[in-house]
């Protein structure tokens, strides 16, 4: 294929992985279910929380929950989300941002007046005449801003950690007064 | 490979019968779902801007102008 740039490059998959991925799908469902309890029990304790909204999901989709996500009340809780995440962070939880930033943003993604080591797809930017800092996507941006995500390695019943995630929760948003205070002091 | 037919045979039945083809990355296969419609110079591919680099990308290695915005949960 012209586009790739390297004999290495394979696109099947290797032998070594095929054995790996033949074994572990035998545990993935006890797995995947383990993790849609905790979730579920997870959520059900957090169903007070003021300022974390659960994400919309239709009727269709049923998530695994490799990454548990929820959306933060920026409004409402009248703190930025890095705020938040840095008082949940300081009481013990990794919650953080998974995607900090939109595509369109990316500087390695802009052609014009590039100057760094040449990528793939560049020359491909450069002839479609994509600008990128052009397009106006203010849903994905709204979702950067909001987003808060937990890698959610959790497949056995642990009721105590979800309890502990859930009472983290609640006692940074039980000193919200204070964050806002900090808040207003270092970032407005 | 018979161990990558085993592979693509276990991941068949847990999909419920669909057909399978193992690649090496989610890149690769965005790359093969892109070849496999056809998309060519001209053809306008909508993606997510929430996301990392390999849809979009994807969408540029085969000369199809990437992205728009959409609603997301």
């Amino acid at each position: 294929m012209p586009y790739v740039d390297s004999l290495l490059y394979t696109y099947r998959i290797t032998t070594v992985d095929a054995v790996l991925l033949t074994e572990q799908l035998k545990k993935l469902p006890r797995e995947i279910d383990g993790r849609r309890r905790n979730v579920a029990h997870l959520q059900s304790l957090l169903a007070e929380s003021k300022y974390l909204a659960w994400p919309r999901y239709s009727e269709h989709e049923n998530p695994s929950h490799y990454m548990w996500t929820r959306n933060f009340r920026t409004t409402a809780a009248g703190v930025g989300r890095d705020t938040f995440l840095q008082a949940v962070q300081a009481e013990g939880l990794p919650l953080r941002n998974y995607v900090s930033s939109v595509i369109p943003t990316w500087p390695r993604l802009r052609w014009q007046n590039y100057k760094g080591p040449r990528t793939p797809w560049l020359d491909n930017l450069r002839r479609a005449k994509v600008v990128y800092r052009e397009e106006d996507v203010p849903n994905a941006c709204h979702k950067v801003d909001h987003s808060v995500e937990l890698l959610f390695r959790f497949y056995k019943p642990m009721p105590k950690t979800m309890q502990r995630i859930a009472d983290i929760v609640y006692k940074v948003e039980a000193n919200i007064d204070a964050l806002r205070v900090y808040d207003h002091e270092n970032y407005r | 490979m018979p161990e990558v037919r085993e592979a693509e045979d276990a991941l068949t039945k847990y999909h419920d019968g669909r057909h399978v083809l193992s690649l090496s990355a989610g890149h690769a296969s965005l790359q093969m779902a892109l070849a496999g419609l056809e998309i060519a110079t001209g053809d306008e591919v909508i993606t997510t801007p929430y996301s990392y680099g390999a849809p979009a990308c994807s969408a540029n290695l085969k000369d199809a102008a990437p992205n728009r915005d959409f609603q997301t949960t």
